[in-house]
C-alpha cells in the first residue's frame, strides 16, 4: 500500500533529483516534510558548483619491457557517486566513468587489452587515431562477453587529444551514454619543448549532458530526431563541479562526449580562451577565442592564464546555448599564492604539413529517409562500400546538410581540414590544424579536405550524433592501397 | 475539439467518454469514415506522444499510447503538423498487425517534421505503429468487419521528395562481415544496480620509494584494480600529486615533481576501488640528499 508518507518522500525525491532548476528553498516551510526529504534537500544534488572537479585517473601499463606499453582493461559494470548519497550503475572501462586515461608517446607502441565481461558485443574505438583498420573498432568487429581482444596502437602520430569509446553497431547511443568513454593522450617531444603547462596543470576535462532517475541511475530516453539530451551537466562525471586554480596558465583537454549536445563554450563574461589544439593536435598557433562552439566527439585544448585574476575571483565556464541545468559547465575558483609561472604558450606552435592536390570532389547530402537518417540517401550496410579513396591521396568532400538537426560528422582513422562554411567563415582554430569531426549546422554545407593516409582497409564515416550514428547514419569506406 | 467531426455528428460521444484515450469509429453499412491521430508534445519535446485531439502540448509520463477502433474500409490520418521535431507512424517493429496484413507491415513511411499520412484499412485485425523517432509516440488500431477493397496502399503515402541525390560511387558488395552472432544490437540493456556488489576495500602496500628522474619512483602492490591517488609532501608542502588506475598486483611508475630540494619527503597512496570502497593511507618516507 503507498502511504502519504511514501508518496511524499517519493515526490520529493523527484522533484530534488529530476528538477535541475528547483531551488531546495521552494521545499522549506513545508508542514510535513520527511527526514529522506530533508537529508535530499540538504545535498541538493543538482546544485551547481558543489563539488570539486575529479580528477581522471591515468591508466597504468601492465608491462612496459619490449619498448612498448601494454594496458590491460576489463570493460564492466560499476558502481558511480555522481549525485551525493545515491549510487549511479555505469559501464565502465575498469568499470570507472569517464575511463581512466591512457597516455601514449609518440612512436611508442600501445597494446590495449580490451576484456568484455557485459553481457553483450561491445568494442573500442581510438577516436582520432592513425589506427590500421584491423585495430580501429570497426562496427562489425565486435567483442563478444566473455572474450577479449589486443588493440594494437602504433601511436605514429603527433600529439594530440583522442579518446576510445564503445563503437559496436547500432548501440553506442546506449553504450557511450553509460560510461564507456575514455580519454587517450598522445604526447611527443615537440610538445615537450614548447614548455605548455604540464603534469598537474594539463587537466582533461570531459563533459556531458546526463538525467537522472529518482533512485539515481542514469536516465535515458531514445530520441532519434534530436538526439539523447539530459537536463545536467557532468564534468569528469561530476554536476557542474568546480575546480581551484592557481593564479597561472593552465592547460585544458575538452571532450564533447554528450550524446548529441552541441556547446558554445563561454568563460565568465566572455573573457579569452586561448586555443591551442584541436580535435588532431596543435594548431600552426594559439588563437584567442571568447566564444567557441562545441560539438559531440569534438575536441579542444585550451591555455586560461588566471594570473590575468584576483584570489577569490570565480570564473564559471558556461553553455551559452544551455537551459536551465545545461549552462554551467564548471566553475574555476583562483586561489592565492604569486605567480610563480614555469609555463609558456609559444607564439608558433606547429607547421602545417603541405598536402597534394585534391585527386575526387565528393558530395554527402544529409538527411532523413525511409531507415531514419541517410547518407546519400542511404543507410549503413556493412556488406557495401560506398567509397573507395587511394591511400595517400586527398579528396574534397562537401556535407551538406538537408534538415533542421546538427550533424558532426567524423571520419575513422583519418583527419581533414575545413575548407569553407556556407554559415559564416571558418574559424581559424578549425582550420589550423587536423579535426576529425565537424559540426555541419542545419542547413549548412561544410566542405573538407580529407587526407587519406597513412593506413589502408575498411573504415566508416559518420553522424557523431550518436542516435544518428546508430540509425542509420553510417557509410563506409575502403581505402585502397 | 476536432476529433474528426463526425464522430459527434453520429452521437459518439459517449463512446469516447468510456475508454479515457479510446476513439471508435462506428459506421452506417458502407459509409467509409476517417479518424485523425495527431502529434502532441511541446517544442522539443524528449517524449512527444500521438494524441487524438489536435495542438497538444503535454504528454503523460509515462506515454500510455493512442487506442484506435474503426471498421474495415475506415482511413487514420496522422496529422504531424507540430513544432516538435520529425515524425512518422511506423509499423511496430516488435509487433506485426494480427492477422498479418502484408500491405500494412510494408509500409516505411518517412519521418517529416508536418503534413499528413494516411492509410486506410481493408481487413480486420490489429495493427501496432510507432513513431521511428520517438519510442514515445505509439498507439493501436484495431479493426473490425468483412474485409474490403482498399485503394493502392502506395497512393496514400506522399513522400517528401529527398534532396537530389550524387551518385554513390562505387556499391559493390564486399566480403562478410568478420563475426557472425546471435547479439543482433537491437536492444542494449541499462547497467544493472549491485551486479557486482562489492563492500571489500582494496588493500595497498608501498613497496619502495626511489628518487628518480623528475620525480620519484614508486613501487606499490594493489589487491584489486583501483584509483589511486599519490602525493608527496615535504614537512606540510604538497610537491606532486596524481591520479591512476592501477591494475591488481604489483605496479610501478614515476610521480612527476620537477627538480626535488634537498630534504625528506613523504609518498601518500590512497586506493579506492570503483564500488567507492576506501582503503587507509599508506605513507612510505625517501630523502632527498
Amino acid at each position: 500500500m503507498s502511504t502519504r508518507r511514501e508518496f511524499m518522500r517519493n515526490g520529493f525525491g523527484s522533484v530534488a533529483l529530476l528538477c535541475t532548476v528547483a531551488t531546495p528553498g521552494t521545499l522549506r516551510g513545508r508542514s510535513e516534510v520527511t527526514s529522506a526529504a530533508l537529508r535530499s534537500q540538504a545535498r541538493t544534488p543538482f546544485e551547481p558548483f558543489k563539488r570539486d572537479l575529479p580528477r581522471i585517473p591515468d591508466l597504468l601499463p601492465v608491462s612496459t619491457a619490449r619498448g612498448r606499453d601494454v594496458y590491460d582493461v576489463s570493460i564492466r559494470d560499476g558502481l558511480a557517486e555522481i549525485l551525493p548519497g545515491f549510487q549511479t550503475p555505469i559501464y565502465g572501462y575498469e568499470g570507472v566513468y569517464p575511463g581512466p586515461t591512457i597516455r601514449s608517446h609518440k612512436g611508442r607502441e600501445a597494446v590495449v587489452r580490451q576484456r568484455n565481461t557485459l553481457s553483450f558485443e561491445t568494442n573500442v574505438h581510438l577516436h582520432g587515431g592513425y589506427v590500421p583498420a584491423v585495430y580501429d573498432g570497426h562496427p562489425m568487429d565486435v567483442i563478444a562477453p566473455g572474450q577479449s581482444f589486443d588493440y594494437h596502437y602504433p601511436n605514429h602520430q603527433d600529439a594530440a587529444t583522442l579518446w576510445y569509446h564503445d563503437h559496436a553497431h547500432g548501440r553506442t547511443s546506449k553504450t557511450l551514454y553509460y560510461g564507456l568513454v575514455g580519454m587517450y593522450v598522445v604526447h611527443d617531444q615537440l610538445e615537450q619543448d614548447l614548455d605548455l603547462p604540464r603534469d598537474e596543470y594539463d587537466v582533461p576535462i570531459v563533459i556531458a549532458d546526463h538525467a537522472f532517475n529518482k533512485d539515481g541511475s542514469f536516465r535515458y530516453e531514445e530520441n532519434v530526431d534530436l538526439g539523447f539530451r539530459g537536463d545536467t551537466i557532468l564534468v569528469n562525471g561530476a554536476v557542474s563541479p568546480r575546480m581551484r586554480v592557481q593564479r597561472r596558465k593552465y592547460r585544458f583537454r575538452l571532450l564533447n562526449s554528450s550524446n548529441a549536445r552541441s556547446y558554445a563554450l563561454r568563460l565568465g563574461n566572455g573573457r579569452p580562451m586561448l586555443q591551442i589544439a584541436g580535435d588532431g593536435g596543435f594548431l600552426s598557433k594559439p588563437v584567442s577565442r571568447t566564444k567557441i562552439p562545441f560539438h559531440p566527439a569534438e575536441r579542444l585544448e585550451l591555455v586560461i592564464d588566471f594570473s590575468a585574476y584576483g584570489p577569490g575571483e570565480e570564473l564559471v565556464l558556461s553553455n551559452a546555448d544551455g537551459l536551465g541545468g545545461t549552462i554551467p559547465i564548471m566553475r574555476f575558483d583562483v586561489v592565492g599564492g604569486g605567480p610563480r609561472e614555469d609555463f609558456k604558450v609559444p607564439s608558433k606552435l606547429r607547421q602545417q604539413e603541405p598536402l597534394p592536390s585534391p585527386s575526387a570532389r565528393r558530395q554527402w547530402d544529409l538527411s532523413l529517409g525511409t531507415a531514419a537518417w541517410q547518407i546519400n540517401g542511404l543507410g549503413w550496410d556493412p556488406n557495401r562500400i560506398d567509397v573507395r579513396p587511394r591511400r595517400g591521396t586527398t579528396e574534397v568532400w562537401k556535407f551538406v546538410n538537408h534538415s533542421n538537426r546538427v550533424h558532426p560528422m567524423h571520419l575513422h582513422g583519418f583527419f581533414f581540414r575545413v575548407l569553407e562554411r556556407t554559415s559564416a567563415p571558418v574559424q581559424f582554430g578549425d582550420r589550423a590544424g587536423w579535426k576529425d569531426t565537424v559540426g555541419v549546422l542545419p542547413n549548412e554545407s561544410v566542405t573538407v579536405l580529407a587526407w587519406f593516409a597513412p593506413y589502408s582497409g575498411k573504415y566508416v564515416f559518420h553522424c557523431h550524433s550518436l542516435e544518428h550514428g546508430d540509425k542509420a547514419m553510417m557509410l563506409q569506406m575502403e581505402v585502397t592501397p | 475539439m476536432r476529433i474528426g467531426q463526425n464522430l459527434r455528428r453520429r452521437g459518439l460521444v459517449a463512446a469516447l467518454a468510456v475508454g479515457a484515450g479510446a476513439v471508435v469509429a462506428s459506421s452506417v453499412a458502407g459509409a467509409a469514415q476517417s479518424v485523425t491521430i495527431y502529434a502532441a508534445g511541446a517544442p522539443a519535446d524528449l517524449k512527444p506522444c500521438f494524441a487524438l485531439e489536435a495542438n497538444q502540448r503535454t504528454c503523460p509520463d509515462p506515454a500510455t499510447g493512442v487506442d484506435v477502433k474503426i471498421k474495415t474500409g475506415d482511413t487514420v490520418t496522422w496529422d504531424f503538423d507540430i513544432d516538435n521535431g520529425y515524425h512518422n507512424a511506423y509499423p511496430a517493429p516488435t509487433a506485426p498487425s494480427t492477422p498479418p496484413d502484408a500491405d500494412w507491415d510494408k509500409r516505411k513511411p518517412m519521418l517529416t517534421p508536418n503534413g499528413t499520412d494516411s492509410y486506410t484499412f481493408g481487413k480486420a485485425g490489429v495493427y501496432k505503429f510507432v513513431c521511428q523517432a520517438h519510442p514515445s509516440m505509439f498507439g493501436t488500431i484495431t479493426v473490425e468487419g468483412g474485409e474490403v477493397a482498399t485503394p493502392e496502399p502506395t497512393a496514400t503515402e506522399t513522400p517528401t521528395p529527398l534532396p537530389t541525390e550524387t551518385a554513390t560511387p562505387a556499391a559493390t558488395a564486399s566480403p562478410a562481415p568478420t563475426s557472425v552472432s546471435m547479439d543482433d544490437h537491437t536492444s542494449t540493456p541499462a547497467p544493472a544496480r549491485g551486479a557486482t556488489k562489492d563492500g571489500e576495500a582494496p588493500r595497498l602496500s608501498v613497496r619502495s620509494v626511489k628518487r628518480a628522474h623528475a620525480g620519484a619512483r614508486v613501487r606499490f602492490w594493489l589487491s584489486e584494480p583501483a584509483t589511486v591517488t599519490v602525493s608527496a609532501r615535504r614537512s606540510r608542502t604538497v610537491v606532486a600529486k596524481t591520479v591512476v588506475q592501477a591494475p591488481a598486483g604489483t605496479s610501478a611508475f614515476t610521480l612527476r615533481a620537477g627538480k626535488l630540494r634537498k630534504g625528506s619527503y613523504t609518498v601518500s597512496l590512497k586506493a579506492v576501488d570503483a564500488m567507492g570502497n576506501r582503503g587507509p593511507q599508506m605513507t612510505k618516507g625517501f630523502k632527498v640528499r
